[in-house]
């Protein structure tokens, strides 16, 4: 089709355009504006005189940033833990899935998948208060050491407990989300297969190597790239409602930094600095993530 | 299946998974546990793994106590109009993507595409929201958050998946756009408004960052207040309910608010199981 001018193409579809109109403001506002706001990261920002009025400051702010310890030491717990829960994590939903699938009982699949699915759409702040009803000082599993008169664990406030509860809880809220997208993905693999693979003496075991796996490869696949591509957020929100200061040094993810040094302590072009340092590298790994799949011949994720 | 497991392995199969959902149900059977007992005998033993003794104090008091009442209004406001304004948003947004004919539309495309790769973080955001003085107002919670990209890439993949021809008829009758979008489309596309309504919902009830640094305490929805409790920063809370051990009262709190996200669970789950979001995951 003949593409008009820009004012002609305006005026014929305004009405298409002003059914976008609310959206297309609120990107450029919400996230345009803010997008360009992190030019603070190279200026001096002050309240009063605003984005644009700051004086310049190179890259001062940078520099900062990089010789910062707790920079270097939030930039390591993130990936740290993105990372434990790729290993720790990424595999229960996989097995989940498959052990499921091998259900017979439909009312036990229906039953399993309902409940697994509830966590996901719980708030963090509700996992930290359950969390802090079971492991705190006088939580559930204290309490019934307290009666066995052994001493009591501090789960959330030494660094290695700390971060298994991080693990363990991520699989909790997020496992039962992820069994679901790989069932869905195994509806898909065609039944005539198995029957094939039965009529060949294949064992069950053998089918969920050669049929069923490969039948969710291009989904575990697609996950993987998506938690790959984001290493760079370790989980904001579960962080921020489970820390304190105790477990700073292996919990301080960047998230948690910036939020600190930017919103509690007012130093924003440091905090963008570091915010967008956080963005620039999780950008990177999207793209990189993206074309090594490619490669391997998932579609990937753009 | 011709090949059927022996009962053995399907007795060790169920076993495992059911193990599993005991880790997810077992923690909320202890936590209503905690909020229908009395708070004396709840701090009078170390574990109780049955409620000793039984009272609905607790769940009165989140409807009593002034403070309480107010933050679960707000929680409910925000939810209720925020998610309303979001589909709507969305919605109209997300369809106008979706005619390339428009000379914008692959500007508008990548508008909405680019937030999924890079973000500024959250401090530009905040002085945005701060400089148009959307601090402290309610609104402050629901405008700067109207659209998700990924909620409008999925809006838009399921408009494109209805027939032309009904819009054509429309054009051909000499309705314009803003009719047909409202007239045609929208009584179309129920379920994906459905699942928009659940998931915005949801993201609105369970907020609590932003609504922790953006308004003002008395403007708290219920999910900045329980995170206090939980986390005993609240001094004020303990002054105005004197006597009161916070565990109790926050475990009433939670299952409050996780009494709706039960409800609608079954809701969501169906249409993952359709495959609808699945499908979407790829922009």
């Amino acid at each position: 089709m003949q593409q008009l001018s820009f004012w002609k193409d305006l005026s014929r579809y305004r009405q298409m355009y002003l059914l976008a109109l609310p959206m297309i403001l609120f990107y450029l506002i919400f996230v345009y504006v803010p997008m360009y706001g992190i030019v603070i990261a190279f200026k001096d920002y002050s309240v009063v005189q605003g984005i644009l009025k700051s004086p310049w400051a190179g890259l001062e702010h940078v520099k900062a940033v990089f010789a910062n310890p707790f920079f270097q030491r939030a930039f390591v717990n993130t990936l740290l833990i993105s990372l434990g829960k790729i290993i720790f994590g990424f595999p229960v939903p996989v097995i989940l899935a498959l052990l499921l699938n091998e259900v017979r009982h439909r009312w036990f699949k229906g039953l399993f998948q309902n409940i697994m699915f509830i966590p996901y759409f719980l708030s963090w702040v509700v996992f930290a208060g359950i969390i802090e009803n079971l492991f705190n000082g006088s939580g559930l599993i204290n309490g019934i050491r307290a009666g066995q008169s052994l001493e009591v664990i501090p789960f959330l406030a030494e660094g290695n407990w700390f971060l298994g509860i991080l693990f363990v809880s991520d699989i909790i809220k997020g496992a039962g989300w992820e069994t679901v997208v790989y069932l869905a993905a195994l509806t898909s693999i065609d039944p005539h297969l198995y029957e094939a693979a039965e009529s060949d003496g294949a064992s069950r075991w053998k089918q969920t190597l050669h049929i069923t796996l490969p039948g969710i490869a291009s989904t575990v696949v697609l996950l993987l790239i998506l938690r790959v591509g984001y290493l760079m957020f370790a989980g904001f929100e579960q962080v921020f409602s489970l820390y304190s200061p105790i477990v700073y040094g292996v919990g301080d993810i960047l998230d948690t930094f910036v939020y600190r040094m930017g919103i509690e302590q007012g130093d924003y072009s440091f905090a963008a600095a570091a915010g967008l340092f956080q963005g620039l590298i999780g950008l990177i790994l999207l793209f990189t993530v993206n074309q090594i799949a490619k490669k391997t011949g998932s579609p990937g994720i753009f | 299946m011709i090949n059927r497991s022996p009962w053995y392995s399907q007795a060790v199969l169920i076993g495992i998974l059911t193990l599993f959902m005991l880790a997810i149900l077992f923690p909320f059977y202890y936590v209503i546990t905690i909020s229908v007992m009395p708070n004396e005998n709840y701090v009078s033993k170390a574990f109780h793994l049955f409620p000793d003794g039984f009272t609905l104090d607790y769940y009165k008091l989140i409807f009593n106590d002034n403070r309480l009442v107010n933050a679960l209004g707000v929680s409910v406001f925000v939810t209720v109009v925020g998610t309303f304004l979001n589909v709507v948003v969305t919605g109209a947004g997300a369809y106008v993507l979706g005619k390339t004919h428009l000379r914008l539309h692959r500007t508008l495309n990548l508008m909405v595409i680019i937030p999924l790769l890079f973000g500024g973080g959250i401090i530009p955001l905040y002085l945005v929201i701060r400089a148009l003085n959307l601090t402290n107002s309610i609104w402050g919670l629901i405008i700067p958050f109207l659209c998700n990209s990924f909620y409008v890439i999925l809006m838009k993949n399921f408009f494109a998946s209805l027939p032309v021809e009904l819009e054509e008829a429309a054009y051909i009758d000499g309705a314009k756009e803003i009719k047909t979008f409202s007239r045609i489309i929208v009584p179309l596309s129920k379920p994906i408004m459905a699942v928009m309504t659940l998931f915005y919902g949801v993201f609105h009830w369970n907020e609590f960052f932003w609504s922790g640094i953006l308004v003002a305490p008395d403007k708290y929805p219920m999910m900045v207040l329980l995170r206090q409790l939980i986390r005993r920063v609240d001094t004020q809370m303990q002054v105005q309910l004197p006597g009161l051990i916070p565990m109790s009262l926050t475990s009433a709190i939670i299952i409050v608010m996780v009494v709706p996200i039960i409800l609608i669970s079954p809701f969501i789950q169906r249409f993952f199981i359709k495959g609808m979001v699945v499908g979407a995951v790829k922009a």
